[in-house]
């Protein structure tokens, strides 16, 4: 079996830089991914095993490398081009802008902070 | 010495990106890309009206096409060109002179920013291009004409995308009066787009959860909108 721990999931996306509240919506978009790709994902996880697949001929590696994205979005992506891969493919064409904006404030105690099982 | 290495850098990943893209499936994505995201950006009255001068102003700053004009000009004149279309692009937006004052093009940090076109600010009103991506193809003479003209048509894509977001922004303050609206359903959008002000979602967490926000899809859809009417004046 192949186990994420909630907090120090939680810990590493906030070492990318997301905050607190970013770091809870992403860890929800885990639990949803495809099974195939939370798999590859607990091995990146606990193991820093990169998967090698391309997915409608993206990798992690090019995602990771030529879009800069941190490893959690680029599963994400993944995740998406399996899903939706015209929408997907379509995004990653696209220019890409920041709105900076004061962050509201959240209820953490509504969280879902159970551990992740990515692989039986 | 420092700010032309990042450029260099610059101008290397977005080579980089787009030559991935090229590779793999970029006619496909050009297609998609209407029809995926524009399908849900759909004009009212008042957006109409201000895209008919905006587009206005784009043929009168680029009366060969926009790739066209600023493809042959000089750094510096690529700079005044964009400074004066910002400005003139603003007015016909009906924003206040706050924001006026607060466009900026300058060399953003050598971090995520990197990839980014542009910047919004909710706090200063302050809109920044991308200093790197206008001058793009100055910076390396083995820039790919295409990219070239990919990137430089994206910068105007992208001013035009963080003024609809300025323009969003004031209209989340009340300080656009919605009751000008002849549209429907204004009074819905504005309420998205407040809520999403309060909770917005950068590139750099997830690049679907960024795409799918309501103030995205109508800043980009607006930018695609006032380009169609644009380019309809060249057919």
């Amino acid at each position: 079996m192949n186990l994420i721990k909630y907090t120090g999931l939680k810990r590493r996306i906030m070492d990318c830089g997301i905050t607190g509240r970013g770091a809870s919506r992403v860890i929800r978009q885990i639990r949803r991914m495809d099974p195939q790709i939370k798999k590859s994902f607990g091995r990146w996880y606990n193991y820093n095993e990169a998967p090698k697949e391309q997915i409608h001929g993206i990798t992690f590696d090019m995602l990771t490398d030529n879009f800069r994205m941190n490893g959690f979005n680029a599963f994400l992506t993944l995740d998406w081009l399996k899903k939706e891969p015209m929408e997907a493919k379509a995004a990653l064409g696209c220019a890409l802008d920041n709105v900076i904006t004061a962050e509201a404030e959240y209820d953490e105690t509504e969280e879902n902070t159970s551990d992740i099982i990515t692989e039986e | 010495m420092f700010l032309v290495e990042i450029a260099k850098a610059v101008v290397g990943i977005i080579g980089e990106i787009i030559g991935v893209l090229d590779c793999y499936f970029s006619a496909i994505a050009a297609q998609c890309s209407a029809y995926c995201f524009r399908y849900r950006f759909e004009p009212n009255e008042s957006d109409e009206a201000i895209a008919v001068n905006l587009a206005e102003s784009l043929n009168d700053a680029f009366p060969e096409g926009i790739v066209e004009t600023l493809r042959d000009m000089n750094g510096e004149e690529r700079l005044e060109t964009f400074t004066l279309l910002a400005e003139k692009l603003a007015l016909s937006f009906r924003l206040g002179t706050d924001v006026l004052e607060k466009i900026q093009i300058v060399e953003f940090a050598e971090n995520d920013d990197w990839i980014h076109y542009s910047k919004y600010k909710t706090e200063t009103h302050c809109i920044q291009m991308n200093k790197n991506m206008l001058l793009y193809d100055l910076y390396s003479m083995e820039a790919d004409e295409n990219v070239t003209d990919m990137v430089l048509y994206d910068c105007v894509r992208m001013l035009i995308h963080e003024l609809r977001h300025a323009y969003q922004y004031q209209a989340v303050l009340k300080n656009i009066n919605c009751q000008d609206y002849s549209g429907y359903d204004i009074k819905g959008r504005v309420a998205l787009w407040t809520k999403n002000y309060s909770e917005y979602i950068g590139s750099k967490e997830s690049l679907r959860a960024y795409m799918d926000q309501p103030i995205e899809i109508d800043a980009r859809g607006y930018a695609d909108y006032v380009l169609d009417k644009h380019e309809e004046g060249f057919r």
